[in-house]
Order: structure tokens, then C-alpha cells, then sequence
């Protein structure tokens, strides 16, 4: 059930029709039938898995609580995390694995009989859902938070439907007081939701879903490859990627607003980021914040000086991209980011201690600068993360060196097509980035409001893809 | 105020002609169609005749010797497909022929039908459910017909959204007229067509889709049999280059389906291109359309020796 096909659009008119009629109690356990309907309606088979991690972790936290002992805290701890841990290892890096034991045996020439299981089938979601329910144990082991004494609590909070798919990876210590207490429906927060909706349809529908075709028709096509088309398909990828999944969050917290609920902001204009540390810090900032606190800071963070630093920094973007897929691909994405906040770090100091009193290192013009340098590093690890093996890789390397033709017809073509697609979105981000206000629609006059919101609903209706499209984080 | 009267369609078509590249051929027959849609109330006395179909019934029926006879009319759209008869049921009622003449081979019959055209058909309203239903059994089709139905549903209650080639189109002219972008044809070569090509071409036919254009043309008979309306099916013909294997194959599924709905459905008669003329490959256009002279040879050739 996608956020953007009929039945979600069927299902959320029921369930806020009952929602908005039904007392806090009640309202939760709607929600939580709801939200296992809704995560059954892929598969209900994989419901089993989702209530077998959070049961799991519900009595290891529990017990994790009601004990002093350290060794037994430790010992329910490792259960925990390892029961979910499995779950998504086997999922999703089974056959990884053993393709990749497989291949080291061949190079080594040695005979070791692999087992491959060509039946799996990643279950949606279960990234997000795992981190969440490992924070929500972690954090009890912490004692930053007291475990819920109700299993229903719990559930809901992983299972609670507009962020169960694709996140935002909510913290237990954010969620869990907002199920627990009783909710306020104001006229704002839902007019604020509803922009929220329409906001991140538009990002999908118009934007990323339209993009799209110019990226799949590149990925999708043999080497050789012209340069210009490889460069102009990872610009369009930059910002399909970017609105697909921004919009996908954008429409989970305005589900939650619409119901009283403060989903957690998962994208800031990441691509106003100067470097790779704003980038982190407003690209996919649940899962930034997950690895910052859950792997970065207990290797020691940056408390243990440069080296120790910079490996720990490039073992967590390696876990990182690791989480993304079960490629060599993504882990090599996540290094290549890990060394740009290495270098970052080295540059910075340096920068900072010859030019810090100088006016052209604060200039609008030399910060425009940077903010288009870094978009370009970024693109260029986009091509990590979209290419379908290594080879490809390499072809459209090679061909935006050596063969980087711009006379193409069809170059011109889709230009302009990048540039309609993703023109509105710049324009919004440049205002709210100016503003310093996500929501700065709502800071504006009503009538003005309401012309942008119908402007936007316009241009979703006549260039809008209504095809039910996937969103790409499903895969992940 | 846009799209609810006979002059605006008139502006679009005369803006947004095909010749240009702006718009597509099925959108350009829309045009058409919904400009002349305001003048089925002129449309008097019964009709012997009504040739329905794809752009290739236009061409077979749009001719003198068809046309001058008053009481035959004709209704074709580019890509006109047995969805279509559903989709456009009414307006097809609203002439009220006497007969039905339907130019139909396994080049209307063995593609899938495409889903735009929902979108872009008059509204159907409660229809549209009608049609879920008939498609359901069909999954790989249903499956993506489920996904037009967004569209499909959001087309009923927006005509922005019906009609957004309309302002795509425009978007596009203007584009090009100011030297943005420019328009590049393809090259044109199916006369000389070699393996390659033909692969192409049959690319866009499959034996699955014959069952669900049958389910769309029995239900299109049946409401002709309710009616009172007789189905005269021509099997139809496109240039003996594309004869390849596949599409003889293809061939001889529809002519035995067609030829057992003559036997089902006592208003239909099916005339087999055996029984017909034969176009020689000198009297095409193109790969699907003859030559106007050719045209009227073979309605001259029908009216005397078949109706």
C-alpha cells in the first residue's frame, strides 16, 4: 500500500474517520490494527518477523530494567540486538555473503559447498523497523529512557504506519511520550499536514517520478555512454533521489500532524549543504543521528584524536552505505562520503586558522561557491549508489572523460526537462533556506498561502505521474 | 470555462495540430473529437452505417464512395481499440446506427490496450468500476490498470488533469518555437523493413492481450445485440511486409475467435480477409494505411459483393 495509490488513499480516509471519533485508548489500538493491516497488505506473512523482533526486544528491555547486574543488562542486551540483527542479516545479506565466501574460495581455489537461497525476499521496511526497535532497546540499556510497561505501546511506536516503510527512524524518547498521552487535534497542525501531503506528493509525483525517466533510460542503456547525457542523468538523479525520498517523509509527518502527531524532520535542504558535515547533519537525519549515536560516538567519536577519528568516521559511513543494500556498491558510496568528511575535517582546520578573519571566507559569492562544489561531490557519489555494477561505474567514468559530447539533440531536450522538473523545488528550497524555516509557508498572508498550495496542486495535476510508483527507499 | 465548450477545442486544435510534433496522435483525435462532440445533436434520421475504429477505419471508410451516401457516418480515433467501443459507448449510442462496421485484425486485437487512454476518454464515472470488474480476472493487466485508476479517478474530477496534454502541448510549442528544443524525427524506413525492425514491430503484440480486447469487444456485442444493431467485423489488413511469423500466428487465434462470436452472436457476421480485397503492397501509405484510391476500390468492392 503505497502513499501514493488508491487503496492508502481509501485506507487513511477510514482510519481518520475513526481516529478523529475515538478516545486516546482506542485511538491507539485502531492505530495499531491499521498499521499492521497496512504493513500486512505487502506481505502478511512478514508480520511475523516485525512481531517477533518487537516482542523480543520488549522483554529484553523489561528485564534489562528490572536488573542491576551489568553482565545480565549485557547478556539481554545481546539478545535483543541479536534476534533483530539476524532477522536482517539473513534477509538481506544471506546471499550476499555467500556469494562473496563463494568467490574468495574460488581465488583461492578451494571447494566450499554454498548454500544460496534464491526464495529470499527482502522485507519492506525492515532497515528502518530494526534501528528503530535497536535504538528502543539501546536506550533502555542507557537508562535515557524507561521501557513502556504495555506491549501495545510498543508495537505501535514501530509499527505506527506513515513511518514504518521508510522511516523517519524515530527515537524512542520522541514517539513514545506522543502515543502515550492523549493527542490534540488543532486547525493548524492539521492545515500544516495537509500542506505536508500535498507537498511531498508533489516531490514524488512531479519531481522524482518525472526524473526518473531520464535517469532509468541512462542506467538503463549500454556502454558506450556520452558524458554530458551520464553527468545530466546524475544531476537528475541528484534530486529525483532527494524529492522521492524528502517527499515520502514530508507525507509521513503530515499523516502524523494530521493526527496530533510531531514526526521528526528527515530532510533540511541538504543540498545547500557547504560540506559534507552540514550534508550529514540534513540528509536522512534519522539514520545520521542513528549511526552518531549508536556506532560513531562508541568507538570514541572524534574524543580520541585525528586517526582514531578519522577511522571512526570512515567505519561508520561504511556501515552506513552498508545499510542501504547489500552491495559493494553502497559500502563503497559510504567510504567515499566517510573520506569527504575526513578531508573536510583536514581542510577545515587548515582553512580555518589561515583565512578565518578574512572577508572573502564568509562572502555570499564564495559560499555559493562551496555549496556548488559540494552538490557536485555529492553527485558524483550518486553514481555509486545508482549504477548496477562496478563496470558501469567505470564505462560512465570513462566516458565523462574521454567522450563528453553536449551537441546531442537529446541533451538539450532533457535539460530543459531537469531544469522544469526541479525549478519549483529549488525555488521553494532557496526561500526556506533564506528563511531559515521549513514551514515558511505558514509565516506568510493566507491568500498567498493558498495560491502557492493551488499552484502546487495545479502543476501536480497536469505534469504529475499518478502511476503508483515505488519509492526507492522501499528497496533499502 | 477551458474545455467545457466547442470554441476552446476549436483554438486547441488549430493551435496544437499534429504536423508540428506538438501533441500526440491519439491526443490530436481527442481535439477532434471533443470540437465535434457538440454537434452529435445535428446528427438526424437513422444511420445505415457507422464505420468505428483506428485511424486505419479513416482511411478505409473516409471516402467519397462511403461518405457520400448521407446515412453513413463515421466515427475513428487514432489507436481506436476495443477499449475504446466501452469508453466511448455512449457517444457511439447517441448515432444510433443501423450497422456496425468494424475493420479488426490481430493488430487491434493482440495489443495490449493502452491505459492513457483511459484517462484521456469522455468520464465514465461508475463505469470505470464496471471495467475493474471485466479486467480483474486478466492480472498482469489488472495490475497495472489498478495503478491508472489514481489517474483515471482524478481525470473524473479534474479536467486540468484529463486534459494536461492540452497545456503539455503548449509547453512544448512554445519550446520549440523559441529554439530551446528542438524536434527530431525518426528515420523512416518501413518500406525497407529488415529482421530488426520487424522484431520492433511485433514487440508491441502478445497473445495475452487478445483475451482481454475479446472480453471488451463480446461486451461492445452485446450491448449492439440489445440494441438492435448489426456488427459487420472486416478483418483487417496492414502491409504484407509485417506478415511475419509471429503475426501470422497471432492471426489465425483471432480469426478463429472472430469467427466463433459470428457463431455466438446472431447480429454478427465476420468477413475474413480471404473473402475480402486484398490491398497489394503498391496501395500502401504506410505500414497501416492504404492510399485514398485504394481505400475507395476496397468500400466499392464491400458494398457491392459483401453487404
Amino acid at each position: 500500500m503505497l502513499f501514493n495509490s488508491l487503496e492508502f488513499a481509501l485506507f487513511f480516509v477510514i482510519v481518520y474517520c475513526l481516529y478523529i471519533v475515538l478516545r486516546h485508548r482506542w485511538q491507539n489500538r485502531m492505530l495499531l490494527i491499521a498499521s499492521l493491516i497496512f504493513y500486512g497488505s505487502w506481505n502478511w506473512k512478514f508480520l511475523s518477523l516485525l512481531l517477533f523482533s518487537v516482542i523480543t526486544n520488549f522483554y529484553c528491555s523489561l528485564k534489562i530494567y528490572q536488573t542491576s547486574s551489568n553482565l545480565k543488562q549485557k547478556v539481554f542486551l545481546s539478545i535483543g540486538l541479536c534476534s533483530t540483527l539476524l532477522v536482517l542479516g539473513f534477509f538481506k545479506y544471506f546471499n550476499f555473503f555467500a556469494d562473496n565466501i563463494q568467490n574468495l574460495a574460488n581465488l583461492l581455489h578451494i571447494t566450499i559447498p554454498i548454500y544460496y537461497m534464491d526464495s529470499i525476499i527482502l522485507p519492506v521496511g525492515i532497515s528502518f523497523y530494526t534501528f528503530q526497535i535497536m535504538s528502543y532497546t539501546m536506550d533502555v540499556y542507557r537508562r535515557t529512557i524507561i521501557p513502556v510497561s504495555h506491549l501495545s505501546d510498543l508495537l505501535l511506536y514501530i509499527c505506527f504506519f506513515p513511518q514504518l516503510v521508510a522511516g523517519p527512524i524515530e527515537r524512542a524518547s520522541h514517539l513514545l511520550p506522543q502515543i502515550m498521552s492523549p493527542r490534540k487535534l488543532n486547525r493548524l497542525g492539521i492545515h500544516q499536514g495537509a500542506y505536508l501531503i500535498l507537498w511531498g506528493l508533489f516531490q514524488k509525483s512531479f519531481v522524482a517520478d518525472n526524473l526518473a525517466k531520464i535517469v532509468q533510460a541512462q542506467f538503463s542503456s549500454q556502454a558506450p555512454y556520452n558524458g554530458a547525457e551520464v553527468l545530466l542523468a546524475l544531476y537528475a538523479f541528484s534530486f529525483q533521489i532527494l524529492t522521492d525520498f524528502c517527499g515520502y517523509s514530508d507525507i509521513a509527518r503530515g499523516l502524523g500532524k494530521c493526527m496530533g502527531f510531531d514526526i521528526m524532520v528527515n530532510f533540511n535542504i541538504p543540498y545547500f549543504s557547504k560540506n559534507p558535515r552540514e550534508f550529514w547533519g540534513s540528509w536522512h537525519i534519522s539514520l545520521s543521528n542513528w549511526f552518531k549515536d549508536y556506532v560513531y560516538i562508541p568507538l570514541g567519536g572524534n574524543r580520541l584524536g585525528g586517526i582514531r577519528t578519522y577511522k571512526n568516521l570512515l567505519i561508520t559511513m561504511g556501515l552506513a552505505g552498508f545499510w542501504h543494500g547489500s552491495s559493494w556498491l553502497f559500502f563503497l558510496w559510504g567510504i567515499y562520503h566517510g573520506l569527504l568528511l575526513v578531508l573536510h575535517r583536514i581542510c577545515n582546520s587548515f582553512f580555518h586558522k589561515s583565512f578565518s578573519g578574512n572577508p572573502i571566507y564568509t562572502n555570499l559569492l564564495w559560499r555559493g561557491v562551496k555549496v556548488v562544489f559540494f552538490f557536485h561531490l555529492v553527485c558524483f557519489g550518486w553514481l555509486f549508489f545508482r549504477a548496477g555494477s562496478a563496470a558501469q561505474v567505470y564505462e560512465m567514468l570513462k566516458a565523462m572523460i574521454y567522450n563528453f559530447d553536449l551537441s546531442l539533440p537529446a541533451i538539450r531536450y532533457e535539460s530543459v526537462q531537469l531544469i522544469f522538473y526541479s525549478a519549483p523545488l529549488l525555488f521553494m528550497h532557496i526561500i526556506q533556506k533564506m528563511k531559515n524555516n521549513l514551514m515558511v509557508l505558514f509565516d506568510w498572508p493566507p491568500l498567498i498561502r493558498w495560491l502557492v498550495c493551488l499552484s502546487i496542486f495545479y502543476f501536480l495535476l497536469i505534469w504529475g505521474e499518478f502511476n503508483e510508483k515505488e519509492f526507492i527507499y522501499f528497496q533499502f | 470555462m477551458l474545455f467545457g465548450n466547442s470554441f476552446a477545442w476549436a483554438i486547441y486544435l488549430r493551435l496544437l495540430d499534429n504536423d508540428q510534433g506538438h501533441i500526440g496522435f491519439r491526443q490530436s483525435s481527442v481535439l477532434y473529437y471533443e470540437k465535434n462532440k457538440y454537434k452529435i445533436k445535428e446528427i438526424k434520421g437513422p444511420v445505415d452505417y457507422l464505420a468505428v475504429g483506428s485511424s486505419q477505419v479513416n482511411k478505409i471508410f473516409g471516402n467519397d464512395f462511403f461518405l457520400k451516401n448521407e446515412h453513413n457516418k463515421l466515427f475513428a480515433m487514432a489507436g481506436f481499440s476495443p477499449l475504446d467501443f466501452f469508453l466511448y459507448e455512449s457517444y457511439i449510442k447517441s448515432i444510433k446506427p443501423h450497422n456496425f462496421l468494424l475493420f479488426l485484425c490481430e493488430y487491434d486485437l493482440a495489443k495490449i490496450p493502452s491505459l492513457e487512454l483511459i484517462r484521456i476518454a469522455p468520464a465514465q464515472k461508475s463505469r470505470l468500476f464496471k471495467l475493474f470488474k471485466m479486467v480483474y480476472p486478466y492480472r498482469f493487466f489488472w495490475r497495472d490498470f489498478k495503478k491508472m485508476m489514481v489517474s483515471a479517478l482524478i481525470s473524473e474530477l479534474f479536467p486540468e488533469h484529463k486534459y494536461s496534454f492540452v497545456f503539455k502541448s503548449f509547453l512544448s510549442r512554445l519550446a520549440r518555437s523559441k529554439g530551446i528544443v528542438r524536434h527530431f524525427e525518426n528515420e523512416n524506413n518501413w518500406m525497407k523493413p529488415d529482421a530488426e525492425l520487424i522484431k520492433k514491430y511485433e514487440e508491441s503484440f502478445n497473445r495475452d492481450a487478445i483475451a482481454i480486447n475479446l472480453i471488451l469487444l463480446e461486451n461492445f456485442i452485446r450491448f449492439c445485440e440489445s440494441h438492435q444493431i448489426k456488427v459487420i467485423i472486416i478483418e483487417g489488413q496492414y502491409h504484407p511486409f509485417y506478415y511475419s511469423e509471429k503475426m501470422l500466428l497471432l492471426n489465425s487465434i483471432t480469426n478463429q475467435h472472430l469467427a466463433k462470436l459470428e457463431k455466438k452472436f446472431n447480429c454478427v457476421r465476420f468477413i475474413p480477409r480471404s473473402k475480402c480485397y486484398q490491398f497489394s503492397t503498391d496501395e500502401y501509405e504506410d505500414i497501416w494505411h492504404v492510399t485514398t484510391n485504394a481505400a475507395e476500390r476496397f468500400t466499392e468492392y464491400l458494398f457491392q459483393s459483401q453487404l
